[in-house]
């Protein structure tokens, strides 16, 4: 397999201009109003490339057809998410599309019935989500530097629960203390931890 | 600056959902921090959506399409956002923040082997493939071995080195059979590493460690 550079495209997968805007305004208007009959005429153009997509992938019409159900689905619910700017109408559904498969295959070959499509590939710009992920990280950080001056014992509860994301009682079997325990050093050291914020947020 | 990327035969693959769980995620964790490789895969994404739909439409059932349409709309569509999660993993007291593609897939506990600390991640079984988070404690070294089958590292923090080079930050590197070397890292390391098969260890007292198959990523 090759890619080929930039958007050359050849006669045979050739979708013109004015059909791109006409599939980018329905999508537009299903966004903004849930226009039924926009989706409608989204859903008639892409269902058999979605089902002969599925067919040649999962083998089967009735998975074709629960792939188609899942994409228009997600088409239908995610509408708010697509941004002109960011790309085609066409290229959005494929990665919708391309997810779900995914999953889809993941749980027909191996019995996974967990979702990492959209982990893999998110549908939302990885740039916008990358500054929250920065404040995000200096929020972490900061807590972080609290979290120093907790005592050891209270550093080992939050640590458990929050960074090991172990349940109450499993932390609690771990330290060899009862639940009620670990609950009470918990809750002071959240008050804890609350109080260095405030006192710094001032 | 990244300077080792995947080829764009692999990223082609991977646009095209045909690689392995482990394999996607990790072309996924390197596009992630790498601008140039994100813009590869949007290329070909687009390159696929209009192979497969500008085929022409073959008319089909209509009044299968209308109902399963009509159902579609009655779904309310509002409450569908799609959050973006943050999940860590806390080694040797650093937070390193997981990336997108790991955000919910399911981690092993750390293990250690002295320097080096392992965790790795539940996938379904194919052909052996593996994935693991690898850390290496600034002054780590790993023992001289060579790889059967391949071996993807993706660098998620810090740096290592080894006979070939050195690797930051977002480098991703391919080594098999071919290879020999012996990781090490001067400042600590967080890598991502997907193997198809086992590492074997070439020298002294490490060969020991072939015993133990599949002890080490």
């Amino acid at each position: 397999m090759s890619i080929r550079t930039g958007h050359s495209m050849t006669s045979n997968n050739h979708v013109e201009p004015q059909q791109q805007q006409w599939l980018n305004q329905l999508l537009q208007r299903v966004a903004s109003n849930q226009d039924k009959a926009a989706f409608a005429e989204l859903f008639d153009w892409f269902a058999p490339k979605i089902l002969a997509y599925g067919q040649q992938r999962l083998r089967s019409h009735g998975l074709a057809r629960d792939l188609l159900q899942e994409t228009m689905t997600s088409v239908w619910t995610k509408a708010h998410l697509y941004h002109a700017d960011k790309g085609q109408v066409i290229t959005w559904v494929f990665t919708v599309m391309r997810n779900q498969c995914f999953d889809m295959l993941r749980k027909v070959q191996h019995n996974r019935e967990d979702c990492l499509g959209d982990d893999i590939w998110p549908l939302i710009d990885s740039r916008e989500a990358v500054s929250d992920q920065l404040s995000n990280n200096e929020q972490i950080k900061q807590m972080m530097k609290y979290l120093g001056n907790l005592s050891s014992q209270q550093q080992q509860v939050v640590q458990g629960i929050y960074l090991r994301e172990l349940t109450h009682q499993q932390l609690a079997q771990e330290l060899g203390l009862p639940e009620g325990t670990v609950k009470s050093r918990l809750r002071l050291a959240l008050a804890k931890l609350r109080s260095f914020m405030e006192k710094h947020h001032d | 600056m990244i300077k080792h990327h995947p080829s764009s035969t692999l990223i082609a693959a991977h646009a095209a959902g045909e690689l392995s769980t482990a394999l996607s995620s990790a072309i996924s964790a390197h596009c992630e921090l790498c601008d140039q490789c994100q813009q590869l895969r949007r290329d070909a994404e687009s390159e696929l959506a209009f192979a497969i739909f500008a085929e022409p439409a073959t008319p089909a059932s209509t009044t299968m399409f209308a109902e399963l349409c009509h159902n579609i709309t009655e779904l309310p569509t509002a409450a569908a956002e799609v959050a973006q999660t943050s999940r860590y993993v806390c080694i040797n007291n650093h937070n390193y923040r997981l990336p997108n593609a790991l955000q919910h897939a399911k981690l092993q506990p750390w293990q250690r082997f002295g320097p080096i600390s392992r965790m790795r991640f539940e996938l379904e079984q194919t052909d052996g493939v593996r994935m693991s988070l690898l850390h290496m404690a600034a002054g780590g070294q790993i023992p001289h071995h060579t790889h059967q089958g391949q071996e993807f590292t993706l660098v998620l923090a810090g740096s290592f080195a080894d006979e070939d080079g050195h690797y930051q930050q977002g480098d991703i590197i391919l080594r098999n059979g071919q290879h020999q070397h012996s990781p090490q890292s001067d400042e600590g390391c967080l890598c991502l590493t997907v193997v198809d098969a086992p590492l074997h260890f070439t020298k002294g007292l490490s060969q020991v460690l072939n015993l133990f198959g599949q002890s080490l990523y």
